[in-house]
This record gives C-alpha cells, structure tokens and sequence, in this order.
C-alpha cells in the first residue's frame, strides 16, 4: 500500500509538486494522470526515494521513505519512464543484476529471470545484448526488471511512452497480470484511453496539484454527464457565447482562434439546433467534434484545456 | 552483499562485453613505444662493444683477443684495448657491453696448466649482447682447456721455439705427429678445466638502464592513466542509460553501489598491469623484478587516479565537459609525470618537477620496485598515502555521485 500524504516538492521557487493527497490499495491499479509536467514524475521520484520530498509524508507499506528508506524500497519495483538498462550486456545478465539489488541470489533468481522473460516474451532472446533489441523489446524488459524480483508496491511512470501498438498492449495486460497477483500498483500516464482502460482509481494531476480523485465511475460523474463539442471554423467577431445563451445550458469553455469548445448536455440532440445558431451568425463551420463524458472531458471540465496541450 | 556482488559483477560484464574503449587506452602507450623505438633506430643487427684490459699481452691473450674478431663473431662484436681504470669508467657509463680483463700470466698459466682466472664485466642494461661474450669466451675456454690437455707438452716446447727463432723442420714433423695421435684419443674432457672464466654483472643505477627498462613502466603508466580516464567516464554512461537513477530506488545503498564500481575498475586494471608486466617479463625478455608487487602498486595508483577522474566527472555539467576536463588534466600530468618522456630523457630540472606529480612519485616507486631497489619501510608510507588519497576521493565521490544521478 502507497499511502502519501501532503506531499510537496519544491524546485528553488518553482513548487512542481503541490500539496498532493492519495492512497494506493494492494492488488489495484491507482492512475496518476495529468498532462506532461503536471509534477507526475516528481510524485513517483519522491515515493521511490529517488527525490527528497520538501514536506508532507510518503510511506509505503507503513514505512516511511524518508525515515526508513531502505525498509521502504525493499518492497518497492520501479519501471522508470526512461530505458534504465545496460545495453552491452544481455537481458539474462539485466536481470540478474536488477534481481542482485533487490537481495535475490542463486536458484531463485535463476526462476524469477526464466518467469519473467517467458512472461514478457523474451525467452528467446535471453542472451541478446539490449542494444540489438528492438524499442518494444527493450521496453518489455524494462518492465521486467521492475518486477523480477517480485515486488510487493509497483511504480510504473509512463511505461508505454514510444511504444508500438503490439507491445503496448502487451505492457497493459503486464500490468493488469501484476495487479491481480496482489500488488499495489502506481501508474502514471498521459495517455488517458490507457487511464480508462487500466486503472481502478485515478488521481488527475495539473501544474503539481491533485484537481480530482476517484474510481472512473465517480470521475465521469463530475463532468455532470456534459459532453465537450469542439468546433472549428470562423466565427463573428460578436461573443459566441452570447449567441448560444438563447439556448439555455450550454456552457462555453474557450473560444476564439478559429476554435470553439463548448460543453453540453446531451450533445449529440442538440447540435443540429447550436450549428444552426452559428451558421445564422454568420459562422462558417468547417470542423465538428463531439466527445462523451471522459476523462478528458473531465480535464477540459476542470482545467479549461486538452490533456495534451 | 548480495548488492556488492551483483554491481561488480555487473560492471566486470560491461566491461568484458564492451572492452574497445578500453584496449584503445592500452594500446595508446604501446603505439607511442613503438613509434619511439623507430625513432631511436630500433633496426638492423646490434654490436657487442667488448673492452679489453691485457695485463698479461703474450701471444696467447693475443689469441684470445683476436678470437672475438674472427668468424661470426667479427659482426657481433668490437673489441678495444683500455687500461682497467679506463674500462670500469666505461662500464660505468653504461657505454660498452662488457669488459674482459685478463690478467698478468694469463699465457704462462694456461701453458702450465696452472688455473688462471679471466675476469668479464657486463653490462646489466644489455640482455642479449653480453651474453654472447659470455658464451663465446666460455666457448673458447672450453678450447683452450681441451688443447691444453691434449698438446700441452708439444704446444710449450713450440712456443718456447719461436721466442728464440724459427723452429726446426724436425721439430714441425714431430709435433704434427704427436698431435695426429693425440687427437685421435678420445680423452678431451677428462681432466679439470685450467682457464676458468668468472663474470661479474654490475648493478647499474635506474638512470643507465636500456630502453625497455626506461620506457616499459612509463608504457604501462601511459596506459593506466588513459584506462582509468576511460573508465571513470561510465558514471555518464551510467546517467545515459537512466541506469544510475534506478539504482538509487534499489535498497541498496550508492556507497555500495559505487564501492562495487570502484572494485571492479580495480579488477580491470590490475588486469591491464598485471598482463603488461608478465608480457615484458616473460615475452620480452625485460628484467624486471617483484612483478606481484609492482602489480598491486600500479594498481592502487590507478584506482586513486579513476577516482581522482570520476571526481571530475561528477563536478562537470556535461558529459563531453568531463571528457575535455578529465582529458586536458590527463595530458599535462602524463607529459610532466615522466609517463609521457621517461624522467631518463628529459632534462634534470623537468625531471624533476616531474617527480613530483602523483603519477611521476608512483613511476619512480615502481621503478625501484622493478629494480628490486625498494625497502619495505618507505614502501609501506607510500602504499598508506595512497589508500588514504583513495579513501577521501571515494567519500567526496560518493557526495557527489547522488545530486549527479538526481541531476
């Protein structure tokens, strides 16, 4: 279990982490989702002890990873966002020594590197040096070094960046694996389809500070069930809000630059009638969107922006 | 421990698994060696200069003397009269491959068969050359010795015949007689030797030393140095490959962590040195002396400079930094230190600056280990010195080797 609580971490007057409060069960999957440099990588440096928090607490399995670091990080599998492996040397010796730094010797980790290079699938390529190895492959047994050693708390940070679709898939059912043989594990991602698809529980995260935090089902429902219309085109200069008022419950989220994002109920009823309102002022449309209540729905609904800007 | 294990391990793997970078810095010292050796004329066949001290000038150290010039030999060696005095000036010098003395009725003794002793001085900064003066005049001892016994008699009555005048037709016919049957007796080593050759080897001092003597240790210095610059640039490998931030959420410590580094750089190195030494030893031929424990002396100085080095890397902002850093101190210490241009070949004044760089200090220790003119005493003060450079560089290594990874 990942209990943190408070956390901040500042970067000389920069504050990348705020105030951040969430808690992480054993055999679930808890999302920290956020665009790129929402403070997601600072939170999972400061839990696996790689950062120094500047206050609040962090412990994981009771231990606190300040105080009692070393106890914290025993229970601990990291898979950084980065490929952190030795490339001259083979995927069987990579492991063995991930293995060797979390105390597995002899014929345990001789088993732990043969299951988890059968479950990664890269048995046949045991002996290949990671240079030689495809950006899947290498990305496959990054994972595989997080695990081998069979931790107890798992701390995935954006594993699937750069990935082909084939091993993405692959590293999601990895991780799902993991999750239902018991461990707490801590996913971070941009990409929310795989915060949907993955996570039981999501923190969404914005310039360093929580902004909403709940199971997807809870998260859907504060976007009050409001799907987002994105509409591309020239509008008149007049405000195009004042233009949709006369059709009562729709709220504009930003407008101008050729772009317009509007958030609706019932969206796909009621676009022929806002179309119509926009033509009338004399708008030329020429592209429409519609997204139903999601995760970015619920960023564009808390932020006022994309997920990906 | 486990973690200590696996990270040398690790590291030794890398390194058996990539080693190009690092013979390159071997090969570096071997290259400029070589060069060095066709620039000083390496080429063509090499001349024994043999100095002579006649004290006795008969007939028969005549013949001995001319010996040296006839057949084969006349390639291989020169011979030139000296007075003794003269000669030992010379052999000090280190300026001729041996001197022969002979000594005052040399002729009349080997006449009488009454042992005689020739002495022969060699110079120990010459292997090959020396040797072949000592197993020629073996060689013609050895004949002298057998005709001795053989045609003494007949030898003796003609000598003393020519002192007076010519000898008698007579006199020729009886003596080929004689030797006709004496020869064909099969009893040429049955009796004690009456010339004895005694050979006495110099110590010369570490200044006067050939070639090979000089340049081999600053050779392998030259390589040591680069090897260990080379390796202290895998903390930015390691900082590449994110592999360094990994290990910190490991629960093993970065002091054991790097501790492991360090040992297996150790590992690498007295490999490096170790190879060097048998290979100069063995393979060619170089006298050198206490080889375990000029190893283990090299090495420690090259774990203290790979530390000394990765403290430089860690303090640089960026990788190619830390290489033009560590490199552009690298370069005036080797030029200075004697590694480059052994303190032999330089000017007194440079040489000795250059004794007292860290590198040049530890040339000079192993020198006089090679040379097996070390004690014990100044050894172990020196070995104390370095361990204790080396454990301060791994601490302020150590402090810094964390905000590096973090960085």
């Amino acid at each position: 279990m990942i209990q943190v609580t408070d956390l901040r971490k500042d970067y000389g007057d920069v504050r990348a982490v705020d105030g951040v409060t969430f808690r992480a069960e054993p055999g679930k999957i808890f999302g920290l989702l956020g665009p790129n440099g929402a403070g997601k990588t600072t939170t999972l440096g400061c839990i696996s002890g790689l950062l120094r928090p500047t206050g609040g607490r962090v412990s994981i399995l009771g231990h606190d990873v300040v105080r009692d670091g070393t106890a914290a990080r025993k229970s601990l599998g990291v898979v950084p966002q980065e490929i952190a492996l030795y490339e001259e040397v083979s995927a069987e010796e990579n492991l063995k020594y991930w293995g060797g730094a979390y105390g597995l010797t002899g014929a345990a980790l001789k088993r732990r590197i043969q299951d988890v290079l059968e479950i990664t699938g890269l048995q046949d390529r045991a002996k290949d040096a990671v240079k030689h190895m495809s950006g899947g492959m290498k990305r496959r047994l990054n994972f595989a070094c997080g695990v081998v050693h069979e931790p107890k708390v798992l701390l995935l940070d954006e594993p699937t960046v750069g990935v082909d679709p084939q091993s993405r898939v692959k590293l999601l059912d990895l991780v799902r694996e993991q999750a239902r043989a018991g461990q707490c594990v801590l996913y971070t991602t941009h990409y929310m389809e795989e915060a949907e698809q993955l996570c039981d529980r999501i923190a969404v995260v914005d310039h360093g500070k929580l902004i909403a935090l709940g199971t997807l089902a809870e998260l859907r429902a504060m976007t009050r069930e409001h799907d987002i219309i994105r509409i591309t085109g020239t509008f008149p200069k007049e405000d195009p809000a004042g233009l949709l008022r006369s059709l009562g419950d729709i709220e504009v989220r930003t407008g101008g630059d050729g772009q317009l994002m509007l958030s609706v109920r019932e969206a796909s009823k009621r676009l022929p009638a806002i179309l119509e309102a926009l033509s009338r002022s004399g708008a030329e449309i020429r592209e429409t969107t519609l997204t139903q209540p999601s995760l970015e729905s619920l960023f564009i609904e808390l932020t006022g922006k994309e997920l990906r800007e | 421990m486990t973690f200590f294990r696996a990270a040398v391990a690790k590291d030794l793997r890398r390194i058996r698994r990539d080693p190009v970078a690092l013979l390159i810095s071997v090969a570096i010292p071997l290259m400029v060696g070589l060069l060095l050796r066709l620039v000083s004329g390496g080429g063509g066949t090499p001349t024994a200069l043999l100095l002579v001290t006649d004290h006795d000038d008969s007939f028969a150290s005549g013949l001995l003397v001319r010996a040296f010039g006839a057949g084969p030999l006349q390639e291989l060696v020169q011979t030139r009269a000296v007075s003794e005095e003269a000669g030992r000036a010379e052999m000090e010098a280190g300026k001729a491959s041996g001197l022969l003395i002979i000594p005052e009725n040399f002729g009349d003794d080997a006449l009488a068969g009454t042992p005689t002793t020739l002495s022969l001085v060699t110079n120990p900064a010459q292997r090959i050359l020396p040797r072949i003066l000592e197993e020629a005049l073996d060689t013609f001892a050895e004949a002298a010795n057998g005709l001795h016994e053989i045609l003494g008699p007949e030898v003796r009555t003609f000598l003393r015949r020519t002192d007076t005048g010519a000898p008698s037709d007579t006199m020729v016919a009886r003596i080929s007689v004689a030797v006709n049957r004496l020869v064909s007796r099969a009893r040429p080593f049955l009796f004690p030797p009456a010339i004895r050759v005694e050979t006495v080897t110099e110590q010369a001092p570490l200044d006067e030393r050939n070639f090979a003597e000089v340049f081999f240790p600053s050779m392998i210095f030259l390589g040591l140095m680069f090897a260990a610059q080379t390796l202290s640039d895998d903390v930015w490998k390691e900082k590449a490959f994110a592999t360094l931030r990994r290990s910190l959420s490991a629960p093993g410590s970065m002091a054991t962590f790097f501790l492991a580094k360090t040992a297996a750089a150790a590992v690498a190195l007295a490999a490096i040195v170790t190879a060097a030494f048998v290979l100069g030893r063995f393979a060619l031929g170089i006298p050198l002396h206490h080889l375990l424990l000029a190893s283990v002396w090299a090495s420690l100085f090259a774990v203290v400079m790979y530390l000394f080095f990765t403290v430089i890397q860690t303090l640089s902002q960026s990788h190619r930094g830390g290489n033009m850093l560590t490199k552009g101190i690298l370069f005036p210490l080797v030029m200075a230190g004697g590694t480059f241009f052994p303190f032999e070949m330089m000017p007194a004044n440079m040489a000795r600056i250059g004794r007292l760089t860290p590198n040049g200090w530890a040339l000079v220790e192993t020198k006089e280990i090679l040379a097996g003119a070390w004690s014990a005493g100044s050894l172990g003060l020196a070995v104390l010195v370095l361990l204790a450079m080396a454990a301060v560089l791994y601490l302020v290594c150590l402090r810094r080797l964390t905000a590096f990874a973090r960085a």
